[in-house]
């Protein structure tokens, strides 16, 4: 028999070139409060450069040159998650940098479908590193978009560079970008949050989503990327919400980024959490309602073009007639 | 994805050592009592009462300590027997029903048992 064994839980540090990102990796690194990390650095090129940057450690590095990690390379991603399993098998904790033209669907995705990836490990969150001193020079290129569009948390970082007023009208631009990640500013990639327990995909325990921006604004945009929100009290058909996001992610799935909802399904005893990115769903029971506990529908679609009339009727069409 | 709570919990209790007996990739019950403890844990969950997960975690817990403890090639070896006494430990302690009511609940589920035996 097996012994039993508690899935490692990954952290993908993703930005634009410059941003911080390994300067956030030398944090987490010097602050892990005793952790076994073993950290993934990928480069795109053939000679690594910024595992040079990374402060030495008894961390295991590991170092992917084949490309951009979003590319071809996800069986390489696969195998040194098998070799860091195999090898290092005291690892707690395993934190993926991303070069900085890294799209993190597919990265996002390998977790889903990876079976390697599904059993042994648990993606915990996607971190996102934006420089404020250049974002407004940046925020109009489409993998700048993506990177905070998929984030479960946008660090501002070089917010000493910039005025407060400055700070606000980008803050202003990320939250349209994304309205579910949680903002920190920072200077030099440091913050004093807990990053290594973000839970942004743990759908065992999501109660819910933060309400704050599903009140402020029912819909969200920026140019061409924008947050669909629905937030409704009504009790969802199980049968036809199953059928309808499948066939809504089948056809719009180039345009989704992420997205997420926790639903009252059928009116049982658990709420119903699901999330994706593009066409890769996931979903299942989640915590049980509280016995007072208004049962509220809350779902946030991000990605590009989305049609928000689209998305309102198709979820309206599974409402169970009373 | 999983909309329906007993497809979830199914896929749950499939993942490797606590995987319930099949054949030909369906649940294999050798007779009624072993079928109903099955349903009860799954209603039971899926009223919130308790995470599969945790029945999960204690049944491959409850089988190690029973391999443990038994020849491996004991012929008294029964996946249900575990189950009822794991679903009876969770019973307990997440006061689903209280003490006399777990007695009673049980006896119904040993009376079926021997019944089966009987037979």
């Amino acid at each position: 028999m097996s012994k039993v064994f508690q899935k490692i839980p990954v952290t993908v540090i993703t930005g634009d070139l410059g941003a911080g990102k390994t300067s956030l990796l030398n944090n987490l690194l010097v602050n892990n409060k005793g952790k076994k990390l073993a950290v993934i650095v990928n480069e795109f090129g053939e000679i690594g450069i910024d595992s040079d940057l990374v402060i030495r450690s008894d961390e295991e590095i590991l170092e992917m040159n084949n490309g951009c990690i979003c590319c071809n390379i996800r069986g390489d991603l696969v195998r040194i998650i098998e070799k860091i399993i195999k090898d290092f098998h005291e690892t707690e904790q395993i934190i993926i940098e991303t070069t900085g033209l890294a799209d993190p669907a597919p990265i996002i995705q390998s977790f889903w479908i990876e079976e390697t990836l599904i059993k042994n490990t648990k993606l915990d969150g996607l971190i996102t590193v934006v420089d404020s001193l250049h974002f407004n020079r940046k925020k109009d290129c489409l993998h700048v978009k993506k990177q905070i569009s998929f984030a479960d948390v946008i660090l501002l970082n070089k917010t000493d560079l910039i005025t407060f007023e400055e700070q606000q009208n980008i803050e202003k631009d990320l939250s349209m970008l994304n309205p579910l990640a949680i903002l920190l500013k920072t200077m030099f990639s440091k913050s004093n949050e807990n990053l290594f327990e973000i839970g942004g995909f743990d759908l065992a325990n999501a109660l819910k989503i933060d309400p704050l921006f599903l009140v402020s604004s029912q819909h969200k945009h920026q140019k061409n990327i924008n947050a669909v929100c629905i937030k409704n009290t009504k009790v969802v058909d199980g049968d036809l919400f199953n059928k309808w996001i499948y066939k809504f992610a089948q056809y719009n799935g180039k345009n989704l980024f992420r997205y997420k909802g926790i639903i009252n399904l059928d009116n049982e005893a658990r709420r119903f959490v699901f999330q994706g990115v593009h066409m890769t769903l996931d979903g299942r029971p989640g915590k049980p309602w509280e016995k007072k506990e208004k049962r509220l529908n809350q779902l946030v679609f991000i990605g590009k073009n989305l049609d928000e009339y689209e998305i309102e009727e198709g979820f309206n069409s599974c409402i169970q007639s009373i | 994805m999983y909309t329906k709570y007993e497809e979830y919990a199914l896929s749950v209790m499939s993942g490797g050592d606590s995987n319930p007996p099949k054949i030909n990739g369906k649940l294999n019950f050798k007779d009624d009592w072993s079928q109903t403890a099955f349903a009860i844990a799954i209603n039971l969950s899926k009223k919130g009462y308790f995470e599969m997960e945790e029945f999960r975690q204690l049944m491959i817990k409850t089988i190690r300590d029973w391999e443990n403890s038994h020849d491996l090639n004991d012929k008294s070896w029964n996946y249900y027997e575990i189950w009822v006494s794991v679903l009876e430990k969770l019973i307990y302690e997440k006061e689903v029903l209280n003490r006399s009511e777990v007695s009673s609940f049980f006896k119904k589920i040993i009376d079926c048992k021997s019944s089966f035996k009987n037979e």
